[in-house]
Order: C-alpha cells, then structure tokens, then sequence
C-alpha cells in the first residue's frame, strides 16, 4: 500500500463526498428525500506552523460534504473541520448559510458530528438512516456530495470494489475497515454519504492521487463504533491491543513453542508498554483464541464463513470492554482477559490538529517536541542524517527503547538569529539531552533546567553530540527581550500538558 | 612510436556556457612540446559483487581511463578505474596495440593505484615538485582518434577536502582549465613535470579537483617498500572552537587558538591519549588555530588533517600539546594505518565481495555503506530506518574494536523457512543464543554447533526457528534451487601485517 500516495479529499477547497447507494432499480425518486439531508459546509482554517510555532497559517478557506443524521446532528469527516476556525453549512437550493460548530472529533477514524444552533436549518429536512448490513461485492451504491467541478450536488453511482483494512491519513498512522468503491470521488466529496438502498453505509474520504476508479469511503461498521462510542457524550477512540505477532506456520517454531498439534495460533513477538495488553502477554504467548474464536496459524479467525484477520475483534470493541484470550504460556494453557483501554501514549506520533505545538525560546534557540507536524514540514531537509534520526526515533522509539524517561523528544528546531546565538547553528534538528547536567525529558523541564546555570554557563547537551551548545547565561534575558520585538513573537514559550494527544 | 602531433593544441575551439564560440590561443606551447610522452590508456574489465545476494556478479562492465607511465614500468592511475577488475590493459592513445597490466597496489582512501606493465616506447613522467596557487598546468587527455588535447590550467587554491567517495579528507588542488574534460583521471603537468591527477571535473564551472603529487608520490613510495602502509590517521573527530561561551567554559583565553576533541576511535592511537573534550593547542609541532588550521611551510593554511595524512605514515609518533582540566601537557600519539575494517558500518568503497553465510536460506552478512547505497538515489528511505541511522550516527564508533552490524538480508524461500519469509532487512543479535557482534561470529556458532536453528532479530522477543534435521538436505536444495556456489563466504586471515591497508587487492 503506497501510504505516501494516499491523500485526502480536502485539499484547500476542500469539497465533500457523498456516495449514495441504490440498486439501479432503486429510482432517482427514492433518493430525492435523503438528498435534502447532504449539506455544503464551508470551513476557514488555520493550520499550526510547527516551524513558527507561536504563529498560525493564513486563514485558508475550503469546503466538504456532509450529512443530517437523527438528534439535528451532521455527520462529516474529521479531516474537513480539523483546525478549523470558523464553520458554515447550507442546504442544497438554500442560499442561507448557518454557523455550526464541531461536538465530537474522531481524528482516528476520520469521523465528526457537527451542531448546528440554529433550528430553522434542519426544517423539511429527514435524518437520514444508517443500514444495518455492509453490501456485497459488486453491489451497487450511490454517493451525494459537493465536489470540485460545480457548486450544487453531485450524484455519482458505482459499485463496492474492495472491503479491506488500509490506512487513514488524515491520523496517518490508524488503520481500519474501508470500503474501496469505483464510483467517482473527488475532492469536496469528503464527508458526503454513501448510500445503499437509499440507507448510509459509508462516508466518501479519501483516495489514491495517482489512481483511477479506486474512492476509498469509511464504512459502516467504524460508523457504528464511532456513534456508539459517544454514546456517553465523550470519543475515547479505538482501544490499542499493543501486540505484534508471528505467525505459525513454521513446524520447527511450533515444535519450540512446545504447541501440541492440532492447536493453532499467533505467537506475540513484542508487547507494546503503552498497549492494553501490557503486562498481560508477553512474547512467546502463542494467542490460540480470541473470545472463543480460534485463531489460525496465519492469525484469520473464521467468522461467520469469512476469514478476518484476529484484530477484527479488537476492532469491534470499546474502550472498558475486554478482550478474551486462551493462550499457550510455558506449556500451559491460559485464559487471559485484556481490559481494553486507551492509554496516554506520547509516542505514536499521530497528527494531531486543533492544538498549537508546544515551543520554548531561549536566546533566539527554538525548542519543540519531536511531531509529526514537525517532521512534515521538513521537506527537503529530511535528506540531512539528523533528519532521520528523527524519523527513526520517532518510528523505533519504542521498539528500540529510545524513550529513557521522557515523554517528549524535545528538538532545537530553529534559531532566530542575534549576536547571543550567533555560534549555535549547527545543532539543528538535534535531540536535546541535558541542560546545565540536567536531563530534559519533556518541554516543562526546559524552564527548571535554565534556573541553575553552571558557573555562569547554560550547557545544552544533545543526543550523540560530543560538544555541548554553550551560552552566557548573563546575556539571554535581555537578547531574548529584543527577539521578541525583533521577530514579533508574542511569547516566549508555549507548554501545553504533557498527555498523549 | 608517432607522438601525437603537439600541432593539434595550437588552436582550439572552447564553446562557452553562453553559447558562443571563440579561438583560445594556446598561450604555452612550448611547455606543450616538452610534456613527455608518458601516458596511456588504461582498459578495464570489472566486474562486481551483488550487496543482497553477494554470490551473484554483476555483468561485467567495461571501463577507459589513463595512466602515467612512472619509472621501472610502473603507472599511476586512480583506483576507482581499476575496481574490481578482471582485466586490466593498457594501450597508447589511438592505438589497439594493447598489453596486460597487473595490479601493484590500490588505496580507495586516497583514490589512487599503481599497476606494472610493459612501458618501453613511453617517457616516464617525473615528479614534480609542490606548487602553489596561481601555478599554471596543463591537463592531458586525447580524443577519439588518440590525439592529445591539451588545455591551459590554473590552480586556484589548495585546501584539505574530500575526494569523491572518500571517507576522510585530503590535500587537493582546486584548477581551473580551458579544457572541457571528458573523463576524470587525466594527469596535469607544471613546467613538465607531473603535478596530480584529475580526480572531480565540473563542467558547468569548468573547475577540477586535482589529487597532487605530493599525495601520489607519497603513495607510490609506499607501494615500492612493503608491506604498503597506507594514509595515517590519529583515530579522532574533533571541532572548531570558535564560539566565545565555549573558549571560556573550556578556560581558554580568548586567542584564536585550539580546537575540542569530539570523540575518539576505539583501540586507535588518539583513544590512548585524548579524550572527549580535551583541547589541542600544537599539533605535531605546529599550532593549531581554532577552526583547525595550521601554517604549512610547502602550502600556507591548511587543516591539521594534512599534518598525519600528507606528512606522517602509520607506525609515526607526534607530539600534540593538548589541554585538559585547565592543565597544558605534552603527549605522545602514535598514529594508525586509515582502516575501514574499524568501522561499524565499514564503507567498503572498493566493493569488495561481502562475506556472507546462507543457512536455512537465511542470507547472514555485516551491514555496509555499499550495501545501504546499493538501495539507490533514495536509499535513505527504502532501506530499513534502524540501519540507516546505525550508519548515519554510529559508522565510526564501535562499542569495542572489531565490532559490525548483523543483518538478515532476506529468506530464499524453502519449506525449511515457512513463516519466515517476508523478513528482510532485519538487524541480528542472537543466533542459537549466542551475541553475534561479527559474521566471524556468525561462522564460529555454525561450526560449534553444526547448524544455525535459532535466530534473534532486534527487538523479537523470541527467536525464530529452524528445524535442525532438516537444516542440511534443505541447505543443498537451497544451494541447487538459486544457484549459491558456496553455503558461505569467508575472507582468507589477512597474509600480512596489521597495517597493510583494507584496501590492498
């Protein structure tokens, strides 16, 4: 799967799509109703700057598609209103436009339910249902939306191509179930629904730049998981298992295993320390079943005459709910119950959005965490070594154990040139380790560390540099006061909680 | 023999980057018709080894280039030229009268090898002696037809600097020439005499990095009273000390002069006496200013790289006033042979046949830069990021001498091996519980135990197994199914001593 090549429909005019399903039999009637239900929403956001965190984009406007659902809520994807910061929906044949506001985000699945205060937008208007079943392959399906190419809606048919997992860009790291269909999608078509039998099944979001024919929509079941998930009026989002595993088909590796045959199974390889599973498996736990389902030597599990892979069922669950496991330990066999939970992990580098990054100044030295807002904005740079150190350590932080008690990287990201820093520049892109022997494991330490000075000194240490970054301690408050003016800068730092995002 | 008529370089035509054309006169002529008739062409066959699968050869390939006929039918030529030959030939310009030439000595370090053939009908050149900026040279090459083409040169400045593909830098001549080369390793002469070979033309520019005698000389000396020694090195990275906070932390006066020690090679002569953090104030006898350079009496300001690679040997002693806890002291540094095989991640310039082993279809060998670069322009991120950054941070700093990077190259497919191969690229700790930090590693645990069955990657936390039984009919199956010659590779034990240069064929 070409991820890199995975790109969302909302670019700057960001258009939504809507799929709508139905039989060819299914006439164009049938759909008049529901298309009452697919609105425009117009968006003006500001992207963060992670190179100039203290500042915004230029406000950029864009537009996507969305849906009415029951409760006078709309549903729409969470990539058409991240980062927004004003909100407008319209109704086809409607030359109002209301103001709505965002009441759950999902950035994982790519899903938001927007409000709307004002009632008068949802008159003449019918909720439109979701169905109960995904459709087969081949099955006909329609999408509604706002694309790129006209102002009022657009109808698009198609087929459903593909039901597999693959990635969401917008998290850039999540993947889930997606239905892949032939109708046309494009952007503004993100957010619309897809229907079947006049019933949503799918929501259009994203597709393949260099592709044709292939409109990737979110379906159903993720839906489903994201409505129910709110239900108690907060997203927790998708429940994090935490396990790599092996497969085994290998005899000599069952033989190790002591596996009696006729068992079969997944064998753990390495446990995530931020996944639910932690301190409940270990490797060499050979997963046999999962909630009475028993798991092949590939990790399928047949269900209902389908074979899914294992994490179907993980997929399926909430956070709070648990996972049962028989598994094969030390020749043994045990059952083991996994709580599914979402714990705080600040080193799965997903995009994060509607949050200014954090930064520190100290004398014209810019210090930010290591994102991946920040590694996006690194472009040609990426080629340099120090660049990727930073994509390895933000890939194998944890599978390395890069992490040594921090819970950020904190990165010299820049310098703003003045005559106190005017030999610091060759640091750049550097992990930072200490300041004046004080280790820095995330950006509050930053301020502690500066407060003792070593013999009039601020000695900043970075990973895998042998000499430190020295500064005279006397000059910085007064350079750090003309920088500010200097480069317009309203603060000098931004250090927002130190939790996941 | 008919030397090329000298006539043919009375007037040229130069296209210009504007497009123009205009007649350049050849302002020394007479120097022209003194140039000796002492170069050849150089005809290679090499042929390389494969980085994944590294018993397979490349298509052999064929390469042209020059040599200076020197004394005793000797001929410098660049090594890059002669790598991995199969067949080396040399020819006068023009001719197709061609006689084999065999290797002497090649040194990737410096980009530079020695070859003996048969010479008689050729003048050798002579050495030249050091020049400075602002010299005049002319550069040699001959066209098609074998006539020589001579252009009018100038050397516009001397500093240490990197050869292409050279992992340490070295003394060279920037020249600017009137000539529009059409491949590197063309000699340039001053006043007749030899002056260093071409060794980085740019045409935009039309400037060229020259390899000086002064390094070519050294290096044929060398090769002409074994064991060859090769560049010296002290075994130390170090840094400018320019910034004033740093000078006073360090308590430095605010004189310009010294640089910091950053970090030092494991088991080199600079581990036993520096370390990071320490000051060098003299080096070898001469005082180093704070970005590292130093008054040489042959070329002005030059870095203090050039005091141990184009001064001093392997084997040398210098003495090096180095500060440390506000103290000057005078120390003693015995310098190395350049060795690549020290590194980590050695580069292997040369492409040298990677030793390897196949069990079980699992291909075993040490990470190298070639095997990394071998991924291409976008190597960086189509190979695996863990290797990427080991070599990017960590090439030069072994955790203890001798120390290499284990990686599964990939798994040839078999029944033996089922489950297994989507692997590749992975980095090895384990193999039948045993760290391996070396392929030498690697053979010792398949011989002690007669079979590799249990194999750690990075990060597992369980081994993958193979079934011991099986091991040796699926070894020749595996053998016989994609063509292996050989389950292994392994390098004969070095024959000489402990300085003969990696390099060395």
């Amino acid at each position: 799967m070409p991820f890199s090549r995975v790109h969302q429909f909302l670019s700057l005019p960001h258009l939504l799509a809507i799929l709508v399903i139905g039989f060819s039999l299914t006439s164009l009637a049938g759909i008049d109703r529901q298309r009452q239900s697919v609105v425009k929403i117009y968006v003006t956001l500001q992207q963060e700057d992670f190179r100039q965190p203290w500042q915004s984009s230029p406000p950029i406007s864009g537009s996507g598609s969305g849906f009415i659902i029951k409760g006078k809520r709309l549903m729409t994807n969470a990539h058409v209103v991240s980062d927004a910061r004003f909100i407008e929906v319209q109704r086809e044949g409607d030359t109002r436009k209301f103001p709505a506001t965002v009441k759950f985000i999902a950035h994982d699945c790519d899903i938001a339910i927007l409000e709307v205060k004002e009632e008068s937008f949802f008159e003449g208007t019918k909720p439109l249902e979701f169905g109960s079943i995904l459709p087969n392959l081949n099955d006909s399906v329609v999408v509604l939306g706002y694309p790129m190419g006209g102002g009022r809606l657009s109808i698009t048919k198609g087929v459903v191509s593909r039901i597999d997992y693959n990635l969401y860009a917008h998290s850039s790291i999540d993947s889930h179930l997606v239905m892949q269909v032939d109708a046309a999608i494009n952007p503004g078509n993100s957010g619309g629904p897809v229907l079947f039998n006049n019933k949503v099944i799918g929501i259009a979001f994203q597709g393949i730049a260099a592709a044709q024919n292939i409109g990737y929509t979110i379906p159903l079941p993720v839906i489903d998981h994201f409505l129910k998930d709110i239900e108690d009026g907060v997203y927790d989002g998708y429940p994090e298992l935490g396990v790599d595993h092996l497969r085994t088909e290998n005899p000599a590796l069952r033989a190790n295993l002591g596996l009696p045959s006729g068992s079969s199974g997944v064998v753990v390889a390495y446990v995530d320390p931020y996944g639910a599973a932690a301190d409940l498996l270990k490797p060499r736990d050979v997963l046999l079943s999962i909630d009475g389902n028993t798991i092949a030597n590939d990790g399928s599990v047949n269900l209902d005459g389908n074979s899914v892979e294992y994490t179907e069922f993980i997929e399926r669950k909430q956070c709070t709910e648990n996972i049962n496991f028989t598994i094969w330990r030390d020749g043994k066999t045990l059952a083991i119950v996994v709580p599914l939970k979402r714990k705080p992990d600040p080193f799965i580098f997903r995009q994060t959005y509607d949050e200014k990054p954090d930064y520190f100044i100290v004398g014209g030295l810019i210090f930010s965490p290591l994102s991946r807002g920040y590694l996006a904005t690194l472009g040609t740079d990426l080629n340099t070594p120090a660049a990727q150190h930073l994509l390895y350590t933000a890939r194998y932080a944890k599978l390395d154990n890069l992490i040594k008690d921090r819970t950020q990287f904190v990165l010299l990201i820049g310098r703003l040139p003045h005559p106190v820093n005017t030999y610091c520049a060759s640091y750049f892109n550097q992990i930072l380790a200490s300041i004046n022997g004080q280790p820095i494991r995330k950006m509050s330490d930053l301020p502690e560390a500066l407060k003792k000075p070593t013999q009039g000194f601020h000695i900043f240490r970075f990973e895998g540099q042998d000499d430190p970054l020295i500064m005279d301690a006397g000059q910085i408050v007064k350079a750090d006061e003309e920088i500010l003016i200097q480069y317009s800068i309203p603060s000098l730092s931004h250090i927002a909680s130190q939790e996941a995002k | 023999m008919k030397h090329p008529s000298p006539i043919f370089v009375r007037i040229r035509w130069m296209a210009l980057a504007t497009g123009l054309a205009m007649v350049i006169r050849s302002a020394a002529l007479a120097e022209t018709n003194s140039l000796p008739n002492c170069v050849a062409e150089v005809l290679v066959t090499a042929q390389k080894f494969d980085t994944h699968f590294p018993w397979k050869k490349s298509r052999p390939e064929s390469r042209a280039g020059y040599g200076i006929v020197m004394a005793d039918g000797k001929l410098i030529t660049t090594e890059d030229l002669v790598r991995n030959a199969i067949l080396i030939e040399i020819q006068p310009p023009g001719r197709a009268s061609k006689s084999t030439a065999r290797l002497i000595e090649a040194d990737s370090r410096i980009n530079a090898a020695l070859l003996a053939a048969p010479t008689t009908g050729y003048t050798p050149a002579q050495w030249g002696t050091p020049v400075g900026t602002g010299a005049k040279i002319q550069i040699v090459q001959f066209d098609e037809a074998g006539q020589q083409q001579c252009g009018d040169g100038r050397i516009t400045g001397i500093k240490v600097s990197s050869l292409p593909n050279a992992p340490l830098s070295i003394l060279t001549f920037q020249a600017l020439t009137d000539l529009k080369l059409e491949r590197v390793g063309s000699p340039a002469f001053h006043e007749g005499k030899l002056a260093g070979l071409i060794m980085e033309y740019d045409d935009a520019t039309q400037t060229s990095l020259v390899l000086p005698t002064a390094i070519l000389k050294r290096f044929v000396e060398d090769v002409s009273s074994p064991p060859y020694r090769g560049i010296a090195v002290a075994g130390m990275s170090w840094a400018p000390l320019v910034a004033p906070a740093n000078r006073k932390y360090y308590g430095l006066a605010e004189d310009d002069q010294g640089v910091v020690v950053l970090r030092t090679l494991p088991g080199s002569g600079a581990s036993a006496v520096l370390q990071s953090g320490d000051v060098i104030l003299k080096w070898d006898g001469y005082a180093i200013d704070s970005q590292g350079y130093y008054a040489d009496p042959d070329f002005g300001r030059l870095l203090m790289i050039h005091q141990i690679s184009g001064r001093r040997h392997p084997g040398d002693v210098i003495t090096v006033t180095r500060w440390r806890n506000q103290k000057r002291e005078e120390i003693q540094l015995k310098l190395d042979a350049y060795n690549d095989a020290k590194s980590l991640v050695p580069l292997n310039i040369e492409g040298e046949q990677a030793e390897y082993l196949v069990e079980g279809g699992f291909i075993f060998r040490e990470l190298s830069a070639d095997y990394l670069l071998s991924y291409g322009a976008q190597w960086m991120v189509r190979s695996n990021p863990r290797l990427v950054d080991l070599y990017l941070t960590r090439a030069q700093a072994p955790a203890k001498p001798g120390e290499r990077i284990i990686i599964l190259v990939g798994v040839l497919p078999d029944p033996i091996n089922v489950g297994y191969q989507e692997i590749r690229d992975e980095l090895v700790t384990q193999l039948n519980d045993k760290p391996v930090s070396s392929i030498n590693d690697v053979f010792a645990i398949r011989s002690q135990d007669g079979g590799i069955t249990r194999i750690r990657l990075k990060t597992l936390g369980l081994d993958l197994v193979l079934d011991k039984a099986m091991l040796p009919e699926a070894n020749r199956r595996i053998a016989k199914l994609y063509g292996l010659p050989k389950q292994e590779h392994r390098k004969p034990l070095p024959a000489m001593g402990p300085l003969r240069s990696q390099s060395a064929k």
